[in-house]
């Protein structure tokens, strides 16, 4: 029964794999094989002879079958088709969600145990200089007191990190929606990642309205959608040997939207990867360097905003993901009904 | 309150942090007693009657919560300053009745939470 079982998944794995045309194909052989041995079945039943008449009966009655048969089943595959990619869509959130909720539990950890020993540093320099200041301890030369001030300073930096880090990871699976400026996700992400970006030599060019740029959304879940657009940038640049340059803007957009544009210019995305980039699982990186989750969870997450995502391929220069949100008052009154779309243009 | 400068008892499951408020407050002219634990703080504040008590909230044993409770039942005015790293949104504030650090503090606001515990103390 087991066998049975396992047999029936392969062949269903099988099925799914196939192309249109191919099932196609198979169902016409098959329906032709059928027919034909249905006819010389009755023949020999009947009289043990072959007529002319019989052949007519006993070809066109079950090859007429065997197509209603060929459309069930190609119904019945796309179908299940349809499922799968559903299903596979699924898990992968589930994979995501799961691996946040430990990534959140994780980081709530490790952030108290560092913040413990970065809270002792800091305690320490800051009563070194206030020793001195009140005349408790001798004055401490310009030098010292710098390096003291630089201490405090960049602890506080980490300690800053840390605590953001703490609530990017925790919050993601609650859902906080409400107005916020759309900028601030923009700035706290390079709070994560601007370091690792300036360890790649990657130029950032900040180009942030200058004014609040008010959206409803969940601030946390946005900074994922641009962390992980900003990773896959850094990765399409990773070989490049001349200046790379990371460009980041938010802006008014047309018909009262929100616009951010994040360009690289790591050549743009090649033509035949183009429709999948959006495909949960679909990655280009190496095994165990990337999971083909950042594009599929941004997008997913930009369409439950309400908004829309797409890319802009500059031919040989680089890729450009335009994320368009309804500004708070439109998405007020916006219908609950609307969804994202995915769409990309590419100059030639 | 021997010398007008009050007597302060640090309870904090962290040695390292206890020596740095010690370090910090007895060349100002604090008494200060330590403990590790809630169970050797409630020892030592049955022993030494501090006037201010600064306590982690979060311990193993007996946490800075229930050393409150079991400290005022027994004193009813001894002052109280709260610290802890663990809450997320709170902030240190400083009210008549409680005093919260929210970790990591600056050096200066300690001094300030004394500060108010002085003065309330005095009242």
């Amino acid at each position: 029964m087991i066998k049975l079982t396992k047999r029936m998944n392969a062949l269903i794995s099988l099925l799914i794999r196939l192309r249109y045309w191919q099932i196609l194909v198979i169902g016409v052989v098959s329906a032709i094989i059928i027919s034909e041995f249905i006819v010389v079945a009755i023949d020999i039943l009947w009289d043990g002879r072959i007529s002319g008449e019989l052949i007519f009966a006993g070809f066109l009655t079950p090859l007429l079958d065997a197509f209603i048969i060929l459309i069930i089943f190609v119904a019945i595959i796309a179908k299940l088709k349809e499922s799968y990619e559903e299903l596979k869509s699924a898990q992968a959130q589930l994979i995501h969600a799961g691996r946040l909720s430990s990534l959140g539990e994780m980081s709530a950890g490790i952030a108290h145990e560092i913040n413990q020993p970065l809270h002792i540093i800091r305690l320490k320099s800051q009563s070194l200089l206030v020793n001195a200041d009140e005349g408790l301890i001798p004055t401490l030369s310009k030098e010292v007191t710098d390096v003291l001030r630089t201490i405090d300073s960049q602890v506080e930096r980490i300690s800053k990190i840390i605590t953001h880090l703490r609530i990017f990871a925790r919050t993601d699976s609650l859902n906080d929606t409400k107005p916020i400026d759309i900028n601030q996700p923009l700035k706290n992400v390079f709070l994560l990642i601007g370091e690792s970006l300036r360890l790649k030599d990657i130029t950032v060019r900040k180009e942030f309205y200058d004014a609040p740029l008010m959206i409803t959304a969940d601030a946390s879940r946005l900074e994922q959608v641009f962390l992980n657009i900003i990773q896959n940038a850094k990765d399409a640049m990773e070989k490049l040997p001349a200046q790379k340059v990371l460009t980041v803007k938010s802006l008014p957009g047309e018909d009262d939207t929100i616009e951010v544009r994040i360009s690289d210019n790591g050549g743009g995305i090649p033509v035949e990867i183009r429709e999948k980039v959006f495909e949960p699982f679909f990655t280009t990186k190496e095994v165990g360097k990337g999971t083909g989750l950042g594009l599929s969870i941004a997008y997913n997450i930009v369409r439950d905003m309400g908004g829309n995502i797409e890319f802009h391929v500059d031919e040989g220069v680089g890729t450009t993901f335009i994320l368009t949100f309804p500004n708070m008052i439109q998405s007020n009154a916006r219908d609950n009904n609307h969804v994202g779309r995915k769409t990309f243009h590419i100059d030639r | 309150m021997l010398d007008g400068k009050p007597s302060i008892l640090i309870v904090d499951d962290e040695p390292v942090m206890v020596g740095i408020v010690r370090d910090f407050l007895v060349p100002r002219g604090y008494t200060v007693f330590e403990a590790t634990d809630g169970t050797i703080g409630l020892e030592v504040f049955k022993e030494r009657h501090p006037d201010i008590v600064i306590l982690d909230v979060k311990m193993p044993g007996i946490d800075g919560n229930r050393l409150k409770d079991l400290i005022r039942k027994m004193v009813g005015t001894v002052r109280i300053i709260m610290t802890s790293g663990h809450t997320e949104t709170i902030e240190s504030y400083i009210t008549s009745d409680e005093i919260f650090l929210k970790k990591p503090f600056h050096i200066r606001e300690l001094m300030g939470a004394l500060k108010a515990a002085e003065g309330n103390s005095l009242v």
